[in-house]
């Protein structure tokens, strides 16, 4: 665990994972870029005003007995709608993506890719592709933008970048996702799950709820 | 601190509040005023469309309302009216929100109620097939077809479109059943679970007169399968039982009251018949009788007719036997047909002192033979044992029966 001084305003800014590049301040709501010593200020993260996410950060949970904190979160959105994916901590310090769109929850980690991945061009859906020795179904390939960051993230979170996101299911519960960005493709897999599966705590108190 | 997810704005068309039970979520609102569908995106509310008049629909569970149904909180927060493409078989669907669990719809047709939760993680499935397959289930196509959407109320995390056509299909496998729906190039995918009305009925509280049930629910789980299921095993082995009784008594029976060897000795007058009296033999108990006639016959017959009688009243049991046996030699070698020896069974013989009176006839050709007549008791009827078989499966019978009509009703509405 690394802790800075926020450039903007003093505030301390914690960073748990070693993948970790970018935070939120989270008293500011600075964009923030860590470098070897310090950190150096991108601007301001626009935060919605509105959330209906059951989701926040620090929320707790496990995955296969395996316990995890949520400390990051990117929201994505498309034109049906949005997601949104929390970067999970694990105690081990793995890290793994936890998806979670419309009361749909999946647990996901980035794989490097054996051979080379097929271009988004050339999926359609109801197609099947091998990945790393898995055959997938093409389930959804769509467009879309990255609305915000908060907390730490792998990666420089900039709000209305474009990226095409692939959806992919092997099975009934295997799930797998293809990422375009910047001209790269990153892959993930893991599986989609309940709820109740991941005994959250600390999710966020929602009034009337 | 509790965060609200219940937001309240002015409707752009004609400025009535308008609530909202799941800001940061919903991306479009009916105004329950004017009818319009506005656009939410980002605190900004515009007008998509607008419904030519308002319809007075009143859903039985009305928008807001919550209850607990299959072990979750939820509430009502949309409700679309639907039908076939023409109109012809509207259906209602409701959308339950719950901000942990996400959303499901309880849908409601002919009376027959659906708790529905879309499927995310499949692969697999087609609109072609016939056949699905879906978490160890097989699902048998019930239906293909298309939908329309001709109300709309309250909130969605879609876009609502107004007459929005989309094609749809059923599968089912009671009490589940897999539905898609295919528009604007998508297919999304859904599970229903047949809950039963008073289920919804005290989840949601409704005080209203519930939808009358017509029929059978594509998905409804027939309560004839269970019960098959429990009595047929049953039946069989009280079948196999009696059977296997039937045969032990008949096989252990050995109670021969009377037997005798008699002669035939051909009349003077052709053709003309003998009689014969057999001693007094004692029957003990209210059983059956068998009378055997053995007579040593080859290429010939011997006819009896033999009178079982109560010596003290009288009663008589008539019976007919026809003993007669044929064989020879032929290209084949040895061949034979019929049986030197026969016997006829009277039932629910009384006890008493009884003799038999046979008057025979034979083959003309034949001068003299001798001949036995065995009287055995307590015989097993064999229409004792049908009678009782039948009894056992009138339960059984009925049950099938109706386990088949409960599957033709529903596959009735099939297409």
């Amino acid at each position: 665990m690394l802790e800075y001084p926020c450039p903007a305003c003093g505030a301390s800014v914690v960073f748990q994972s070693s993948i970790s590049v970018f935070a939120v301040c989270p008293f500011c709501k600075s964009s923030l870029v860590r470098h070897d010593l310090k950190l150096e200020t991108l601007g301001k993260m626009a935060l919605p005003i509105r959330d209906a996410s059951p989701l926040q950060l620090g929320t707790e949970g496990t995955y296969q007995q395996r316990h995890f904190t949520l400390i990051g979160r990117v929201r994505k959105d498309w034109s049906g709608g949005h997601w949104d994916e929390w970067l999970a901590f694990f105690d081990d310090s793995a890290n793994g993506w936890l998806a979670e769109a419309q009361g749909f929850y999946s647990m996901c980690f980035q794989e490097a890719l054996q051979e080379s991945s097929p271009t988004v061009d050339s999926l359609c859906p109801d197609q099947y592709v091998n990945l790393n020795g898995t055959t997938f179904q093409v389930t959804d390939i769509k467009s879309c933008t990255c609305h915000f960051g908060e907390g730490e993230l792998p990666f420089i979170c900039e709000p209305g970048k474009t990226m095409m996101s692939v959806d992919l299911v092997s099975g009934s519960e295997t799930f797998g996702g293809l990422e375009y960005a910047d001209g790269e493709v990153s892959f993930f897999q893991g599986e989609y799950l309940k709820f109740s599966d991941f005994n959250f705590k600390r999710v966020r108190v929602l009034e009337g709820w | 601190m509790a965060d609200s997810l219940v937001s309240t704005f002015n409707c752009p068309n004609c400025g009535s509040p308008v609530t909202i039970r799941v800001a940061g979520q919903t991306l479009s609102v009916m105004c329950p005023a004017c009818a319009s569908a506005i656009g939410i995106e980002n605190e900004n509310y515009q007008i998509l469309w607008k419904y030519e008049q308002v319809v007075d629909v009143k859903p039985l569970i009305p928008i807001g309302t919550r209850g607990k149904l299959h072990a979750a909180d939820y509430e009502v927060i949309g409700f679309l009216l639907r039908s076939d493409e023409k109109g012809n078989y509207p259906w209602r669907e409701y959308l339950l929100f719950n901000p942990y669990e996400g959303f499901r719809w309880l849908v409601e047709a002919d009376g027959h109620w659906s708790f529905v939760t879309m499927i995310k993680s499949q692969s697999g499935f087609s609109m072609s097939k016939r056949y699905l397959y879906y978490q160890g289930e097989g699902y048998s196509r019930f239906l293909a077809g298309k939908a329309r959407t001709n109300y709309i109320l309250g909130e969605f995390y879609w876009k609502v479109e107004a007459n929005d056509l989309v094609a749809v299909g059923d599968y089912v496998s009671p009490p589940h059943m897999l539905s898609y729906e295919f528009g604007d190039g998508e297919v999304v995918w859904s599970q229903a679970l047949y809950t039963e009305p008073s289920v919804v009925r005290s989840a949601f509280n409704v005080t209203a007169p519930m939808p009358v049930r017509l029929g059978v629910g594509p998905h409804q789980p027939s309560p004839w399968i269970s019960a098959w299921d429990g009595i047929k095993w049953k039946t069989g082995m009280a079948v196999a039982l009696l059977v296997i009784l039937h045969i032990f008594i008949y096989v252990t029976r050995d109670t021969t009251i009377f037997a005798q060897t008699f002669n035939y000795t051909k009349p003077a007058t052709t053709p003309g018949a003998i009689e014969v009296e057999s001693p007094s033999f004692e029957h003990k108990d209210l059983s059956a009788i068998e009378v055997e006639v053995q007579a040593p016959v080859n290429n010939s017959w011997l006819d009896a007719d033999v009178d079982l009688v109560n010596t003290k009243t009288g009663a008589t049991f008539p019976l007919s036997e026809e003993v007669s046996f044929y064989s020879g030699y032929d290209g084949d070698g040895y061949w034979s047909e019929g049986d030197q020896s026969q016997s006829a069974i009277i039932a629910s013989v009384p006890p008493g002192a009884y003799m038999l009176r046979a008057e025979l006839e034979a083959d003309p050709k034949l001068a003299s033979t001798a001949f036995n007549l065995i009287v055995h008791q307590g015989i097993p009827p064999i229409g004792n044992l049908a009678v009782a078989v039948l009894l056992i499966l009138f339960a059984p019978a009925i049950i099938f029966w109706r386990k088949y009509s409960f599957e033709s009703a529903r596959w009735a509405e099939s297409s």
